[in-house]
């Protein structure tokens, strides 16, 4: 047994990753009139560890700027659709090769699992 | 007609690169790219796994083409299965003085074809990666395969970015990233001619204005250049329409009256082709050369009109 226990986090093979359904944790969309992306705003929380030290008032919330991609990539997260799915749609609407779609798809999803905003459910085995 | 076949059959997109030349799914994208016309290499695979290998070099002179092909399947597929490779005639255009096939028997694995090409004098290795058992690699495939001498203008088609480039133009460098594809082109004197394709113009334009993506461009050379003029309107006559663009005019600074070797004068040029939903943005010393590239930008797929 090791002295210092690792917490190593599984990691999915690419077929398990591009047939995963990601889906909504927590966020809300406005869309611009325009079409042209939108704002995510994300209630903010103190780090659990800390609340003592960071108070923050009643309603506090984060903004993100989205452009249309990022729209229509975080309107397809329902926890019903696949990312391989969702890499397809993006090559489609806005007519890239599926390398170019891969691309910032998979950035726009790792980057919101990051902030929290995203999750995988495990399925039961 | 196998469902591999029909699925590699029904949607081919034109892959051209180094003056190699054939079809290939439109699910298969380049995802390693190496090397010049002289030797290189090109990994092509789709959302899950390597579907297509391509390694080319120069035939030495004393070197015998035969014996490289049989090394050659010997090094991929072991001594046993590279003597159940077979002379294969190649039913496309081209010269192949050598070409041997060997399909895998017990799919998954990977069949293999070697060739040695008189039009540029190279060898290529080909390398399929097959899940299941179909004739498409050796039916579809293989005959598209063309080759373009050296002294001959080239077409290139490398994700969505497609072009056609005179005699004596070799590709320089290049920079591929999502949604902004460059390339640099260079000729005997070590002109360069730079190509850059941004898409879609319409999320590329909410970013920034057309002169803003032609200053963006020109800010890439300000420590040799200057600019003199910058966002007069032009225009580009392609084939079947004309595009609405600026151009701009770079100095050498003065600090570089010395410097023989830095062209005294680059043009950039910007346009936006609605159609195809792309900004197409050129740069060179030689402006009537950089029009004639960038009226061949998209040769590979044509853009339908709405």
């Amino acid at each position: 047994m090791s002295l210092f226990a690792s917490s190593k986090k599984p990691t999915l093979s690419n077929d398990e990753a591009l047939a995963a359904k990601p889906i909504r944790l927590t966020g809300e969309l406005t869309e611009k009139p325009d079409g042209q992306g939108g704002q995510l705003t994300v209630p903010l929380a103190p780090p659990k560890r800390m609340k003592w030290l960071f108070k923050l008032p009643p309603g506090a919330s984060k903004t993100f700027e989205l452009d249309a991609i990022g729209v229509l990539v975080w309107n397809t997260l329902d926890g019903k659709t696949s990312v391989e799915q969702i890499i397809k749609r993006v090559a489609k609407q806005y007519n890239l090769n599926l390398r170019e779609a891969q691309v910032p798809t998979l950035q726009f999803l790792q980057t919101l699992m990051k902030k929290g905003l995203v999750g995988v459910p495990a399925e039961k085995s | 007609m196998t469902a591999v076949d029909a699925k590699l059959r029904s949607k081919t997109q034109v892959l051209a690169w180094q003056g190699w030349r054939l079809a290939i799914s439109d699910s298969w994208n380049p995802v390693k790219v190496d090397g010049d016309y002289n030797e290189g290499s090109l990994l092509l695979a789709d959302l899950h796994s390597p579907r297509l290998g391509l390694r080319w070099k120069r035939a030495s002179k004393r070197g015998d083409p035969a014996a490289w092909a049989n090394r050659s399947l010997r090094d991929e597929v072991g001594q046993l299965a590279a003597a159940e490779a077979a002379d294969y005639k190649m039913p496309g255009a081209g010269d192949w003085a050598v070409s041997r096939l060997y399909i895998d028997r017990d799919p998954p694995g990977r069949d293999v074809w070697v060739g040695h090409s008189k039009s540029s004098n190279r060898v290529l290795q080909v390398v399929h990666h097959a899940e299941r058992r179909g004739t498409a690699f050796s039916d579809t495939l293989l005959p598209s395969l063309t080759d373009t001498p050296a002294d001959e203008a080239k077409h290139w088609s490398i994700f969505d970015l497609s072009l056609i480039t005179p005699p004596g133009l070799s590709v320089q460098w290049y920079r591929f990233n999502a949604g902004d594809l460059s390339l640099g082109l260079a000729d005997a004197k070590k002109k360069i001619t730079i190509v850059r394709q941004v898409g879609p113009a319409a999320l590329a334009l909410a970013r920034q204005s057309l002169l803003g993506w032609l200053t963006q461009q020109q800010e890439q050379t300000r420590k040799l250049y200057r600019p003199i003029q910058n966002g007069e309107p032009t225009t580009l006559d392609l084939a079947d329409r004309t595009i609405d663009g600026l151009s701009g005019i770079l100095h050498r600074k003065r600090r570089l009256w010395w410097a023989w070797m830095v062209a005294a004068r680059q043009t950039m040029l910007a346009f936006h082709d609605p159609l195809r939903d792309r900004l197409l943005i050129g740069q060179s010393q030689n402006e009537s050369a950089m029009r004639d590239v960038l009226k061949t930008v998209g040769w590979a797929r044509p853009a339908e009109a709405s």
